[in-house]
């Protein structure tokens, strides 16, 4: 090898760099690329350039991540009570406190207070997508996940037009257009997820119909969406439309 | 689309869970993330800090355990290694923090923070430098953020990327090419400070 040769910056180049950075290079590729980096100067810059690159683009995702693993945190709060013993306690206090003022005070419910008491959108997908292969749908769960329901449907809409048969997509987009605060068409789009009987979302799907039902105050409707349902979330949510 | 199902780093065999943290596994990660957040701000709380100054050094600290651990400067044996080492950096740092100008006058003594001093080798010069690229990268177009996204944070091969941005490989390759020469552009440092 000549060390005066000029290694060329192009797309060649990085992707070798690339394979060595992400470990992708075999013994004997990895050798002849070791010996490049001991005779070009250039090289081992060029190396060292791109490996400062990789690690600022991983930092940065990974700093956008942690304020999403926090935003779970902050609404997680059974996280909380299981890691602070002291609180759980308290919190039984608390509703032990709210079991007796309701019996003392009961004014009978309505069908607000129930929504309200029960509607906490779906966490959302993780943002690595797996299987997806849109990446509006892949943008549209960052903005789902930052609450912002109005830019998530924005950009879910048109891929509906396109997969009005994906069962993810239409459960997303019922429940984002029901924190939207928009319940006839969130329950346009849950009623379309709960005729795929086979999805992941199936139960889920029935818990947030009711909910947009609810909200609309079809109330009987809402009873007939979770009959049948087996998960306890469900039946909860069930039992508490029952008793309006 | 599948939902993914909730792992438990605690059921991992400790190398697999390093493997993980080294691909920057988000299953992995958010479960470290959460799972230590607690202790890191009881202890923040217990010794005057807030809300915001737990999560700040939460987060700091976490990505210096991460770092270390990719870069091989963290060996342990389990989980519980790692989840200390963590508690241990985000001491260290609120220990640093304490002793900042802001509370040089304060009498600050709690002897629960006499511990020994992990060893976090930074250095600042490719922290500013990482710093200066970050910022270059939130400047970025949302498509070429994405790609740079999926390519070194998440590690997917082209052919996985293509798909999610729906173009054939062959594009994928290029526009990465393109957008990582934009990047270079937009951000003037060059690592042995020369230019």
């Amino acid at each position: 090898m000549d060390p005066n040769k000029k290694i060329e910056n192009n797309q060649e180049t990085q992707e070798l760099i690339d394979a060595y950075l992400l470990g992708k290079l075999d013994t004997a590729a990895l050798a002849n690329f070791n010996e490049r980096m001991k005779i070009y100067p250039d090289f081992r810059v060029m190396v060292e350039e791109q490996r400062l690159l990789f690690k600022s683009i991983e930092e940065h995702n990974l700093k956008n991540s942690l304020d999403e693993y926090h935003e779970e945190i902050l609404e997680d709060p059974k996280k909380n009570w299981q890691s602070q013993g002291w609180l759980a306690i308290a919190a039984s206090f608390l509703i032990l406190i709210g079991v007796v003022s309701w019996a003392i005070f009961n004014n009978g419910n309505s069908p607000e207070k129930v929504f309200a008491a029960n509607f906490k959108p779906d966490p959302g997908l993780p943002t690595t997508m797996g299987t997806s292969s849109e990446y509006e749908f892949y943008y549209g769960m960052v903005n789902y996940k930052r609450k912002e329901y109005a830019e998530a449907i924005s950009r879910w809409e048109p891929i509906y037009g396109a997969n009005p048969e994906n069962d993810t997509l239409v459960y997303f987009l019922g429940v984002a257009n029901l924190a939207n605060g928009n319940p006839r068409q969130a329950e346009k789009y849950l009623q379309m997820a709960n005729k795929k009987t086979k999805s992941v979302f199936y139960e889920d799907t029935k818990y947030y119909l009711a909910l947009s039902l609810l909200k609309e105050n079809k109330i009987q409707e809402a009873i007939e969406a979770l009959t049948n349902s087996s998960s306890s979330a469900n039946i909860s949510l069930l039992q508490q439309i029952k008793d309006l | 689309m599948q939902k993914i199902s909730n792992r438990k780093i605690k059921d991992l065999p400790f190398n697999e869970m390093v493997a993980l943290i080294k691909k920057n596994d988000a299953a992995t990660l958010k479960e470290l993330y959460k799972t230590n957040f607690h202790k890191v701000k009881r202890y923040v709380y217990k010794n005057n800090g807030g809300e915001q100054q737990a999560k700040d050094l939460y987060q700091e600290a976490f990505i210096a355990m991460w770092r270390n651990i990719k870069e091989g400067k963290f060996s342990a044996e389990s989980e519980t290694a790692i989840n200390g080492y963590l508690f241990q950096i985000a001491k260290y740092k609120w220990l640093d923090h304490v002793r900042s100008a802001r509370y040089k006058n304060t009498t600050f003594i709690n002897r629960e923070m006499e511990y020994n001093e992990p060893e976090v080798e930074e250095n600042e010069i490719q922290n500013r430098k990482i710093k200066i690229i970050m910022d270059s990268i939130s400047n970025f177009g949302e498509r070429c953020q994405l790609l740079m996204k999926l390519f070194y944070f998440e590690q997917k091969p082209f052919k996985e990327i293509a798909k999610i941005m729906a173009m054939d490989e062959a594009s994928a390759r290029n526009a990465k090419y393109r957008c990582q020469e934009q990047l270079k552009k937009m951000t003037p440092i060059i690592p042995n400070g020369s230019k």
